[in-house]
């Protein structure tokens, strides 16, 4: 299979963390909050419909809500498929780290 | 933070984005949007959240567009590519496709045309919203409008400003009268129009010399037309030129004006000459009690108002009852009695009719039944259905070549929608190539349309923003309308039932099926209303009606007076009677052959009967070889028979009484005569009414104002020669003006004539697209069923054996479809000939031609390529897998 992209991990790591109220607000908010940086929802959206798209994601609406002007919200969650991806992805990265003590900067 | 507070996001920017949002009706994108938008307005504040929403509108609704719009043209030019592709690479249904609808368009091209024009009518004036005629109402005694008629008399054009004074900004009064125009020696009779002075600022007509307001002011000045211009002047300049005008006995002296534009054939007052309308006054200098322009009494002016700006004409038409109680007091009593009222009811009133209503207005006497316009639609639309079912069809039963093509569509991920717009795309791009050479048919058919309808129609008139948006329309409308069920079955087509091999389509379609009927079903309605219409023309024609109408000639003398005219007749007569290619002459006081409307009650005791009246000659039935069947003729010696009457059986028949011969009759209630005779009926008139009553009188006192001359067949030209000198001396002012009658009788069914053409044209071209249609699928058929022919003629079964099956199911088509159209077209054809008294009956001779004569033609068209399939050697057929 092929690799996740950071991005896709880091948003199927949210998703993970949020469980469920991983819906488009929520999913910016906490991505905002580890990385620091504004991300734009068009850029979220592509990559979950994405993500999907995969199958490494699947979706459900919820009632609606008046806060919402009375729409429903995407609850996104991970399937078995974006479980397995993660793991993989982590091991991959454990590997490639493993036996590295350091790059020589982190100190600074 | 205030928990509960919710802010309402940009309205226009969330609707916007719901609209982009493929998002199946959840809007959860846009929601979210809304809920971060709630969330900034609360920290931040209103204004920017909305400035942070416009710019999360902005950045995701332009890339949204631009891809939409990038998909759509780089698709679009994909599907442009493979309609091109496709419409090169199967040529026959190219050429079928685009012949039949091109056709069909056309057609509707040219209804459309003629559509426009009829409805058109009498708009060319400039202000002609604000110009009324004025009609003519008359009541019977229970109050019910009768007839209408567009006249009144002259002198209203006095009494009707002062009246309606400040509603009337002009009164345009107008008369004719027929003439002979003198031009050096050339003679010509021509009809001349008396009309007010205003009457260019009235109509608008375009003025090539002289100004509208003055050009007829003066009474010696006379306006002609282009066309009239050419005609007696050439290339000269007619302007200020001398012609002479012969009314009687009445000669004046005009001067040319003005020329104008030769008025359109559209509009209600057409001329050839104008004269000022106090000409009119010329023949009443020696009677001024009957002076036209000064008597109430005299109906016979067409008068024109046009009214100032804002006028409310149903105001002014209330009021036109007390108008006439008012003006017309003291002639009342008479009109009463006239329209047969024993009341106080009014016997007639006014009313004022814009004239651009007029054409279809058939309440008012002149007006046309608009049901001619539907049926010319009805034809037009036949016509275009069947070229649109052809299309159709063969996109059906041609479906299975572009299978392929559609799964491989389908499985790079387009969805059905796509699919539906590329054959939908497709169709109108086909329709828009036929639209092309429909319209240059339209522009080589025109003159012969305009010889059929008796327009004036030119190709330029069409172009105009109006019309090109119309055929716009239509266009697209046909593309629709034709590719619509092709779009919808081809795009419904799973490719997986594809690509599996086995999968069966088109071949034995109902609704193919059904189209087929319904083409021939329509072909065959048109091929029997065209027999049966020309059937009833050819009827009309050669029936016997009851006189000998062949080598009568009728010479108009077109003189006024009785006197007058009885001594040119008599003159005449001597002079030709012992020419010996001239075999009989007569004289009678109305046109024979035409359509005659002098009519009048003769009263028996208390019986009256409505009859046609004709001043005659004792030669008359000798000449026209009308049967007395009882009774005798008039004697020789014209003075002794002036006081009897000679009937036809239709009068005997309504006097009903028991000894005809020999009773008296009161002419006008006064006159007494005595019946003398009765004739056997004969058709004076077109054979679309009953023979009604006639009486024949003989009176040397009242006028004869047509010469009849029974002329030999041989040296008809060297008969008219002599007769045309002869003429000249004893009336040298007049020119010769003859026909022939059974000429005239034939011009009685010009106008059937004409329906008759138009019919049996669009019933070939209906039949003719729908063979080609016919072709086309039977192509499709017999590639599908190659091999089978192939093995069933290795198993031995004869040509004729398979060119039977090929053709079964579609002769049963045919079988099927006249079935539906016989009794469609009995029942039509009997409303039509309800119209004529003297009528063919439909008898099943009419179906079984039509019926016949279809399946022969759309068996020859199917025959050959059944034929070539079931003789071609089945080893080239079935020999690869």
């Amino acid at each position: 299979m092929k690799l996740l992209s950071r991005q896709e991990e880091m948003l199927l790591l949210a998703v993970w963390r949020l469980q469920h109220d991983a819906y488009g607000v929520l999913i910016r908010e906490k991505l905002k909050e580890i990385t620091g940086k504004e991300w734009a929802f068009g850029a979220i959206f592509t990559m979950l419909d994405r993500l999907v798209h995969k199958e490494l994601l699947t979706s459900y609406l919820t009632d609606p809500t008046p806060e919402r002007g009375g729409r429903s919200k995407r609850i996104y969650q991970l399937t078995i498929d974006g479980k397995k991806a993660l793991v993989e992805i982590k091991q991959i990265e454990k590997a490639m780290w493993e036996g590295i003590e350091g790059i020589g900067l982190e100190n600074n | 933070m205030k928990k509960n507070k919710i802010y309402r996001a940009p309205y226009l920017s969330e609707l916007l984005l719901k609209l982009f949002f493929p998002d199946r009706g959840n809007y959860t994108t846009v929601g979210d949007l809304a809920e971060t938008f709630n969330f900034i307005a609360a920290e931040d504040g209103l204004f920017r959240a909305r400035i942070w929403y416009y710019g999360q509108f902005y950045k995701s609704i332009i890339p949204i567009i631009i891809n939409l719009c990038y998909w759509g043209v780089e698709m679009f030019l994909n599907y442009i590519k493979i309609a091109f592709r496709n419409l090169l690479k199967y040529k026959a249904f190219s050429v079928i496709n685009i012949i039949g609808l091109s056709t069909g368009l056309m057609c509707a091209v040219l209804i459309y045309l003629y559509t426009v024009d009829e409805l058109s009518h009498n708009k060319v004036y400039d202000n002609s919203e604000n110009i009324y005629r004025l009609v003519n109402i008359n009541y019977d005694n229970e109050g019910n409008v009768t007839r209408k008629f567009h006249s009144a008399p002259a002198v209203l054009r006095e009494i009707l400003p002062e009246y309606f004074e400040g509603s009337i900004k002009r009164v345009t009064t107008i008369m004719h009268r027929r003439g002979v125009i003198k031009k050096d020696d050339n003679l010509f009779n021509e009809r001349v129009m008396f009309a007010e002075h205003n009457f260019f600022e009235t109509f608008s007509y375009p003025l090539i010399y002289g100004d509208a307001s003055s050009i007829l002011k003066n009474e010696n000045n006379i306006v002609i037309t282009e066309e009239i211009a050419n005609k007696y002047f050439g290339n000269e300049f007619p302007v200020g030129k001398e012609l002479r005008g012969v009314f009687g006995e009445v000669e004046k002296a005009f001067t040319v004006s003005g020329v104008a534009k030769n008025p359109k054939e559209n509009s209600s007052y057409v001329f050839d000459f104008i004269v000022n309308i106090e000409n009119q006054r010329l023949f009443y200098n020696d009677n001024p009690g009957s002076h036209r322009l000064k008597n109430l009494g005299d109906f016979s002016a067409k008068i024109i108002v046009t009214l100032n700006e804002g006028i409310n004409v149903s105001l002014l038409n209330n009021q036109f009852e007390r108008f006439v109680n008012q003006t017309f007091e003291k002639d009342l009593p008479l009109h009463r009695r006239f329209n047969e009222i024993t009341s106080d009811q009014i016997p007639f009133t006014f009313g004022l009719q814009n004239i651009r209503n007029v054409r279809f207005d058939n309440s008012v006497y002149g007006g046309k039944d608009i049901s001619t316009l539907y049926i010319l639609i009805g034809i037009a639309t036949i016509v275009l259905f069947i070229a649109c079912i052809n299309f159709m069809n063969l996109s059906i039963g041609r479906s299975s070549i572009r299978f392929k093509e559609i799964g491989v569509r389908k499985v790079i991920g387009a969805k059905r929608r796509d699919l539906f717009k590329q054959f939908w795309s497709e169709s109108v791009l086909i329709s828009l190539v036929s639209m092309v050479f429909g319209l240059l048919l339209t522009y080589l058919v025109l003159p012969i349309f305009n010889e059929l309808s008796g327009k004036e129609l030119e190709f330029s008139m069409f172009i105009n923003p109006m019309n090109l948006l119309a055929i716009l329309i239509l266009t697209l409308f046909v593309g629709t309308i034709a590719g619509i069920y092709p779009s919808l079955i081809l795009s419904k087509i799973q490719p997986v039932k594809i690509f599996r091999g086995n999968f069966n389509f088109g071949g034995k379609n109902f609704f193919t099926k059904s189209l087929i009927l319904t083409q021939f079903s329509l072909s065959i309605f048109l091929i029997i209303s065209t027999i049966v219409l020309s059937d009833q023309i050819n009827y009309m024609l050669n029936k016997d009606v009851g006189y000998d109408k062949e080598g009568i000639i009728t010479v108009e003398v077109q003189e006024r007076t009785a006197e007058r005219s009885n001594a040119v007749v008599d003159n005449y007569f001597n002079k030709i009677k012992n020419y010996n290619s001239v075999l009989g002459v007569s004289a009678t006081n109305d046109a024979f052959g035409k359509h005659s409307s002098s009519r009048s009650y003769i009263h028996k005791d208390d019986k009256q009967v409505l009859v046609r009246r004709y001043n005659v000659d004792h030669n008359y039935f000798d000449l026209l070889n009308i049967e007395l069947i009882e009774g005798r003729n008039f004697s020789r010696n014209l003075s002794t028979d002036t006081s009897s009457v000679i009937i036809n059986e239709a009068c005997a028949k309504e006097l009903g009484l028991a000894n005809t011969v020999g009773e008296e009759v009161k002419l006008f209630d006064r006159i007494p005569l005595k019946i003398i005779g009765i004739t056997k009926d004969y058709n004076f008139q077109s054979l679309q009414e009953r023979i009604s009553p006639v009486i024949l009188y003989s009176r040397p006192d009242f006028g004869r104002y047509f010469i009849l001359a029974k002329v030999s067949a041989i040296n008809i030209s060297e008969t008219l020669e002599f007769m045309k000198s002869k003429w000249s001396e004893v009336s040298p002012n007049k020119p010769f003006n003859y026909s022939f009658v059974d000429d005239d009788l034939k011009a009685l069914y010009e106008e059937d004539k004409k329906w008759q053409s138009i019919i049996g044209f669009s019933s070939v071209l209906s039949i003719l697209i729908a063979c080609m249609g016919v072709f086309g699928l039977m192509t499709i058929t017999i590639s599908k069923k190659v091999k089978e022919i192939g093995i069933r003629k290795v198993l031995g079964a004869s040509v004729i054996q398979i060119v039977n099956l090929l053709t079964k199911d579609f002769l049963k088509l045919i079988i099927v479809a006249n079935i539906i159209a016989w009794p469609l077209a009995y029942y039509v054809m009997q409303k039509v000939l309800q119209d004529y008294y003297y009528r063919i009956s439909i008898g099943i001779e009419y179906f079984l031609t039509a019926g016949i004569s279809t399946i022969f033609i759309a068996l020859l068209t199917v025959l050959y390529l059944t034929v070539k399939a079931a003789v071609k050697n089945p080893s080239d057929s079935i020999r690869t897998e």
